[in-house]
């Protein structure tokens, strides 16, 4: 699952940029990527849309839910089980934080 | 098969049940109690963690709610309180509306725990269901909704009314 990297909306209008919300996905991304960046002690870098969180990064189970309790307390979202089972991607969580603030 | 016969399979199957039923209670406990010792969480009971599971990881809960969800005393549950605030897993707020109103919820840590405990209870249904097909699982579902209502019903004869589900197994272990 691809992250947008144009300042369009779902019409294919530009988005101004200012009127961009705080919580776009470029944004959640880059947020995202400091995150992992500190739970693996990697740099941002190594990290894409298409990483693989599993098979591409050393994420353990603890440090999973150690970045699920974080990501809700950052964007005041609820993050269920199910959901977490479902993402394979870094774009996968972009795609499931983006969803729940909209 | 003859009269005599079937009544006595009845029996031994009845009893089988019931022993395996009994197994699975203590076993399950035990399973748990053992995952934890060797886990990331060693320093919680097993009653501590459904303390935790009790207050749950999002909104504030106030002590009489958290006392009533475990079938425990407001007195019982602060000294547990306590030692779940020592250990960093618990934090204490007083309401800002309410001064004598105090709430209790998941420190990052104590969310952790509850995520992870959640994990392992995911997983152990997981185990069971996988290898049944559709049908299996429906039926096993439906008969363990049905023993979890005959249970309740068992639990409500003896509980002055309490809420079911607000079973604490070793509160003295809190």
């Amino acid at each position: 699952m691809a992250v947008s990297k144009n300042k369009e909306n779902k019409d294919g209008a530009k988005v101004p940029q200012n009127s961009a919300s705080a919580d776009n996905k470029e944004a959640i991304f880059d947020t995202l990527t400091d995150m992992l960046s500190e739970l693996l002690d990697m740099p941002k870098t190594n990290f894409a849309p298409d990483t693989m969180l599993f098979e591409d990064l050393p994420l353990d189970s603890l440090q999973l839910y150690e970045l699920v309790v974080d990501l809700e307390t950052r964007y005041d979202i609820h993050i269920s089980d199910e959901a977490i089972e479902m993402v394979q991607t870094i774009g996968d969580v972009v795609e499931m934080i983006f969803n729940a603030k909209n | 098969m003859r009269e005599g016969e079937r009544g006595t399979k009845m029996d031994s199957n009845e009893k089988d049940f019931a022993e395996s039923l009994l197994r699975i209670f203590d076993n399950v406990l035990l399973t748990e109690g053992m995952a934890l010792s060797k886990g990331y969480f060693s320093d919680l009971s097993i009653a501590e963690l459904h303390t935790l599971n009790a207050i749950g990881p999002y909104d504030a809960r106030t002590m009489t709610e958290t006392a009533n969800i475990l079938g425990i005393t407001v007195g019982t549950l602060t000294v547990a309180i306590d030692r779940l605030v020592k250990k960093k897993y618990v934090e204490r707020q007083r309401d800002t509306k309410d001064r004598r109103i105090v709430r209790i919820s998941l420190t990052r840590q104590g969310k952790l725990a509850y995520r992870m405990h959640s994990k392992f209870h995911r997983v152990l249904v997981k185990r069971i269901m996988d290898p049944l097909s559709e049908q299996e699982k429906e039926i096993l579902t439906k008969t363990v909704t049905e023993i979890d209502a005959f249970v309740e019903e068992q639990y409500k004869k003896y509980s002055n009314g309490q809420h079911y589900k607000k079973i604490v197994r070793d509160d003295t272990e809190v």
